[in-house]
């Protein structure tokens, strides 16, 4: 057996993982999906355009790509489609007791879990590099881009804002041990949670109490960003970096949660 | 030095010890036949030496390193682990898996071919695990248990529903690994005829206590013979039977009592004190006899 230090098995793990994903239907079912209603958007919203401007004649109210682009990348489409494939994939190593393989023959469970948590970022920065290319190879060309920095920070803040749920989704998953928990939890936070707080938003608009509860509520922050961005608000970067702080702040709490987890208990 | 060895080793679940103060000993080279009916605590001991499940007391040692030692973890790199159900990838092939494993483990792919025709499965490589059968399965467990040479293998009753070609399989390739690789095997089952085939010493366990280490010679002669009385007057015959300090066990039609050493004299000290003999034979006893022994068991009057 070769010798080897520790940052040779995190990735010799990692790479077992992608091994196993590129081998899993799961993997190309979801991601086909997402990226056929990333098209299908595109698609609507070309006819939408078509039928202000020709049948409405309506000239100045065509849709370009940055909206779909902020939307593609948004917790509710993507974020939604990463819950759904990494509960999926991680609760199947605790359905058919694989994890066993790494665990008894030499992988120390911090290093397991680190190595899963490493290879979700990893996919989650292929969900959103999958919908960066959808959108500029065909929603550019198609609706056409209004050229602005905003949007390309928006696909940045975007992965910052799945830095939380899917530490969620980890940390269910390796805690629980269950599909019907990781996604029972998992799927309400990311499609009911974000909708009660954008209500709760209209309420407090970009006073002190949004500040506040962010600190205390996991959420993200993406859809007061872009906006800030085109009002054009002074008070964008401090949010900005508000939300990120929040972010980093509870994506480690939820990695710690479960790894601690993880490390305590028996494994079947 | 022992391969495999545990001190006091215990695990308790909601403050119940299902393995309680055990103490065993595995050598290099040998095949351990670790004995124990169903929940005796032979599945939870040996999850608790792959480090699935955490221990509340004692400690074990892996090739001469203590688990309290952080290089236990790289230990169990020379150690692999078959713990009941079939662990595979199922939407994987055979050789996918065996993949999988190498890569894990760092090993070169080459071995897939040469473990695939230890277990016999060389013409299933392709085919899904999903639609293997039970013994196929069994099989390929053990060939990913042998990626990367380990020297000892534990496993948790790998002929479990089979049927007896299967079993047959599964034990000649362990007698195989074992002789031919030097590979220490510790088995655990509860059916015991089949551990008397091949294991060179026994652990029996019992509601979590380990009762006996025995080696194999040691067993076959302490696998006593016994007296089989054929009577109607059971209840005279045991109260009998105790106040002698025999032990015995009871059946249908009569009882069996071990460590009789002349037949005679017991049926004449029976039929003496008022028992109804119908008949007696000297007969030989076996791994069940002696484990029941062991555990202070006996038969249900039928």
């Amino acid at each position: 057996m070769k010798k080897d230090n520790c940052v040779v098995r995190f990735f010799t793990l990692i790479g077992a993982d992608f091994y196993k994903m590129f081998r899993s239907k799961s993997f190309y079912i979801i991601f086909g999906v997402l990226a056929g209603y990333i098209l299908l958007d595109i698609g609507f919203t070309a006819l939408a355009n078509y039928m202000l401007k020709e049948i409405l004649l309506i000239e100045d109210g065509s849709i370009c790509a940055n909206p779909l682009f902020a939307d593609s990348l948004s917790y509710g489409n993507l974020g939604l489609f990463l819950v759904i494939f990494f509960a999926v994939f991680l609760c199947s190593e605790f359905r058919t007791n694989t994890i066993r393989y790494k665990v008894s023959t030499g992988y120390s469970r911090i290093c397991v879990y680190f190595a899963s948590l490493a290879f979700t970022y990893a996919v989650a920065l292929f969900g959103v590099a999958l919908c960066c290319i959808i959108n500029a190879a065909v929603g550019i060309p198609v609706l056409g881009w209004r050229h602005t920095t905003a949007d390309m920070q928006n696909a940045l803040y975007a992965f910052f804002a799945l830095l939380p749920f899917v530490a969620v989704v980890h940390t269910l998953a390796y805690s629980t041990k269950s599909l019907g928990i990781t996604l029972g939890v998992g799927l309400p936070v990311v499609i009911i949670l974000p909708g009660i707080l954008g209500i709760i938003s209209l309420f407090t608009q970009y006073s002190a109490g949004v500040e506040w509860f962010t600190r205390i509520v996991f959420v993200a922050l993406q859809q007061y960003i872009p906006q800030a961005l085109q009002a054009g608000s002074e008070v964008f970067p401090y949010l900005a970096l508000n939300a990120s702080l929040c972010y980093i702040l509870w994506t480690a709490l939820f990695i710690a949660i479960g790894c601690l987890c993880f490390i305590k208990q028996d494994i079947k | 030095m022992p391969v495999l060895s545990t001190e006091n080793l215990t695990k308790e679940y909601y403050r119940r010890p299902v393995v309680d103060n055990v103490n065993i000993t595995v050598s290099e080279g040998d095949i351990y036949g670790f004995v124990g009916r169903n929940g005796a605590g032979k599945t939870t001991l040996i999850r608790m030496v792959a480090g699935l499940a955490k221990k509340t007391s004692g400690s074990y040692t892996l090739f001469g390193v203590p688990d309290s030692e952080r290089r236990i973890d790289l230990v169990r790199r020379r150690m692999r682990v078959v713990v009941e159900s079939a662990t595979l990838y199922p939407s994987l092939n055979a050789v996918q898996n065996l993949t999988l494993q190498c890569k894990l483990l760092r090993e070169d792919t080459s071995c897939i071919s040469r473990l695939l025709g230890d277990v016999r499965l060389e013409n299933a490589a392709s085919k899904p695990v999903k639609n293997f059968s039970l013994g196929m399965r069994h099989r390929l467990q053990i060939a990913m248990a042998m990626v990367g040479d380990p020297g000892l293998l534990l496993l948790d009753e790998p002929t479990n529903g089979l049927d007896p070609e299967g079993i047959f399989q599964v034990r000649e390739l362990l007698v195989r690994l074992n002789r031919e690789r030097g590979v220490t095997i510790l088995v655990s089952s509860h059916i015991l005829g089949e551990l008397s085939k091949f294991a060179t010493c026994y652990g029996f366990i019992e509601r979590g206590r380990l009762i006996k280490e025995i080696s194999a010679e040691e067993l076959h002669s302490e696998c006593r013979s016994f007296v089989r009385v054929r009577t109607r007057d059971i209840a005279l015959a045991e109260s009998l039977l105790k106040a002698r300090g025999l032990r015995y066990t009871v059946l249908a039609e009569g009882v069996d009592v071990t460590g009789v050493e002349n037949a005679g004299e017991l049926v004449t000290y029976l039929t003496g004190s008022g028992v109804n003999v119908c008949g007696f034979d000297n007969l030989e006893g076996d791994l069940e006899r002696y484990f029941l022994d062991l555990i202070g068991g006996g038969y249900e009057k039928r």
